[in-house]
């Protein structure tokens, strides 16, 4: 128990939106400001040519 | 008296900065998308102010309060994570397309991916506006009993007083007018809920103090599932968090047309973690409901009638007089933030999306403007009346309106703006299915079942699993047609 309450329960309750803080600091490190934006079919073709 | 003296003063001041965005609204971008200049913070909050509606102030703390942490994780929790996601998958390609194409509506951004395919173009319309529209029912009640308990009125006249005020602005104003107060709105509600957050925790003791008390009172409310008869199951909250929150957040219209007005897309990129801080903080009003548990049990405060009142019933406990008033204004926001955005999107589905690119009716711009505030008005006349005397079956579809909502546009939007391979019938088959699952298989199950097939939270995690399944196996079956937004997304 930690704070009263049992480990999962605490994660998926404080964890999940402190997860969700940490992805939108993410979003601002990682977003490009050009007028593209990457497509499924982007991410196949960089991982075949790095194969 | 108090209480009615800020209520007053609140209803003012949002009816003043309606009309001065009315006086500056002249064209149809100006009315539609702000012009497309609006700030990040008016944006993200006007998202957040949108997004939590009177169920996020009544309806969260009531499930909280007999549910305990399995309500907590499944109506709060997931929600941050799955608006982040949204940001993610959809946010610049759809601020880009609108700017590229000219788009106002979220059927435009559908139609200009799909090479204005007629079809999705009519099935967006319809799905935004039985979808809006019953969810205007559902405000339209909720705003009714907030202003009842606050000014003392009667229920019918609680609720046209309410849709006078919101009809006003937002028909002067359009979107302008309903960023702008919606900024206000957010505002208040964004330092009440720390307010109430603070008060309660001080009330039971603590964090710690208050899951330990909640514990004593049943086990099972500091479990993430309730097991007890009638309690929220493991699949229920799986469900409806990974399915509808993480998966589909961003199909609600009231989030995706938004990320349409930001004046340079350049600064999108801090309007998650705004958006994201602002959730987080205005959704934690649910613990409200188990610190009334806690105070009811204690015998501090007398059981609530109905659960949905908790956080009223705690109100009058652990604030001032003088205080509840402020956070009367904040419920009063929540939910007439929620409405005037349905409204529009429910008129502007009807003229733009149907009337407008559909059936063809061409018309001047001005002239088509005015077309939209009749509707408008229409609308609110028409929702209002129904609301006064709701059918169970209008109640119905509009609580299953975000289960709709998610997996109506949810997987279209989030496959379609990333996959080139995506292919019209795809998205139709998608559209159709979360539209079929989501908003009719809830009725279904309502009225001949008695609702004992699945529950309509389930129902709705279902539906969004159904249209991602049919929406790929359809793209893969099929193929895509080249699309125009994607000529246009250049690599730098």
């Amino acid at each position: 128990m930690i704070f009263g309450l049992p480990i999962l329960t605490l994660f998926l309750a404080i964890g999940i939106p402190i997860v969700a803080i940490l992805l939108s600091v993410l979003y601002v490190i990682t977003f490009n400001d050009g007028d593209d934006w990457l497509t499924i079919e982007d991410i196949v073709d960089k991982f075949r040519k790095g194969k | 008296m108090w209480t009615m003296v800020v209520v007053f003063v609140y209803f003012f001041v949002i009816l003043l900065v309606g009309f001065l965005a009315g006086r500056l609204t002249n064209n149809m971008s100006g009315y539609m998308v702000g012009g497309r200049k609006l700030g990040v913070w008016v944006v993200s909050f006007g998202i957040m102010a949108s997004v939590m509606s009177g169920w996020t102030w009544l309806g969260n703390p009531g499930m909280a309060y007999t549910e305990g942490y399995s309500a907590v994780i499944t109506f709060t929790s997931f929600s941050p994570l799955g608006l982040v996601i949204s940001y993610f998958m959809i946010a610049k390609p759809v601020r880009i397309i609108s700017e590229k194409f000219n788009c106002y509506t979220l059927s435009d951004i559908l139609a200009a991916r799909w090479n204005d395919n007629k079809t999705i173009r009519v099935l967006g319309g319809i799905i935004i506006l039985i979808g809006s529209a019953t969810y205007l029912v559902s405000q339209w009640i909720a705003m009714g009993t907030a202003i009842q308990a606050t000014l003392g009125t009667g229920y019918k006249l609680s609720v046209i007083i309410g849709a006078i005020i919101i009809s006003s602005y937002i028909i002067a104003g359009g979107m302008l007018a309903s960023m702008w107060t919606n900024f206000i709105q957010m505002i208040v509600m964004f330092f009440v809920a720390i307010g109430l957050i603070v008060a309660g925790l001080v009330a039971v003791g603590g964090f710690t103090s208050m899951n330990e008390q909640i514990a004593m009172i049943d086990p099972g409310m500091i479990s993430p599932w309730q097991t007890n008869d009638g309690g929220l199951t493991m699949s229920f909250v799986l469900s409806y968090t990974i399915f509808m929150l993480v998966m589909s957040y961003g199909g609600q219209p009231a989030v995706n047309t938004k990320f349409m007005m930001i004046k340079d897309k350049k600064l999108l990129k801090w309007s998650p973690f705004i958006c994201t801080i602002a959730l987080i903080v205005g959704t934690f009003t649910v613990y409200i409901g188990m610190q009334g548990r806690i105070l009811v049990e204690k015998g501090m405060i007398s059981a609530p009638e109905r659960q949905d009142t908790i956080l009223l019933d705690v109100l009058s406990s652990i604030l001032p007089t003088e205080l509840a008033g402020i956070v009367m204004v904040a419920i009063l926001a929540a939910v007439m933030s929620t409405a005037e955005t349905h409204l529009f999107n429910s008129a502007t589905s009807v003229i733009q999306d149907l009337a407008v690119k559909c059936f063809g009716l061409k018309i001047e711009e001005k002239k088509k403007l005015l077309l939209i505030r009749c509707t408008m008005a229409a609308l609110a006349v028409i929702t209002v009346i129904i609301s006064l005397s709701p059918p169970k079956l209008i109640s119905l579809i509009g609580t299953q309106a975000f289960g709709t909502f998610c997996a109506g546009f949810g997987p279209t939007l989030y496959l379609g703006l990333r996959w080139k391979r995506m292919s019209a019938k795809a998205a139709i088959f998608g559209m159709v299915i979360g539209l079929a699952v989501g908003g009719v298989f809830p009725i279904i199950n309502s009225v001949f079942f008695g609702e004992r097939l699945l529950s309509d939270w389930a129902i709705g995690g279902l539906a969004v699993l159904l249209s991602f399944v049919v929406t790929i196996a359809t793209a893969l079956l099929t193929n895509a047609e080249e699309s125009k937004v994607f000529k246009i997304n250049k690599k730098m």
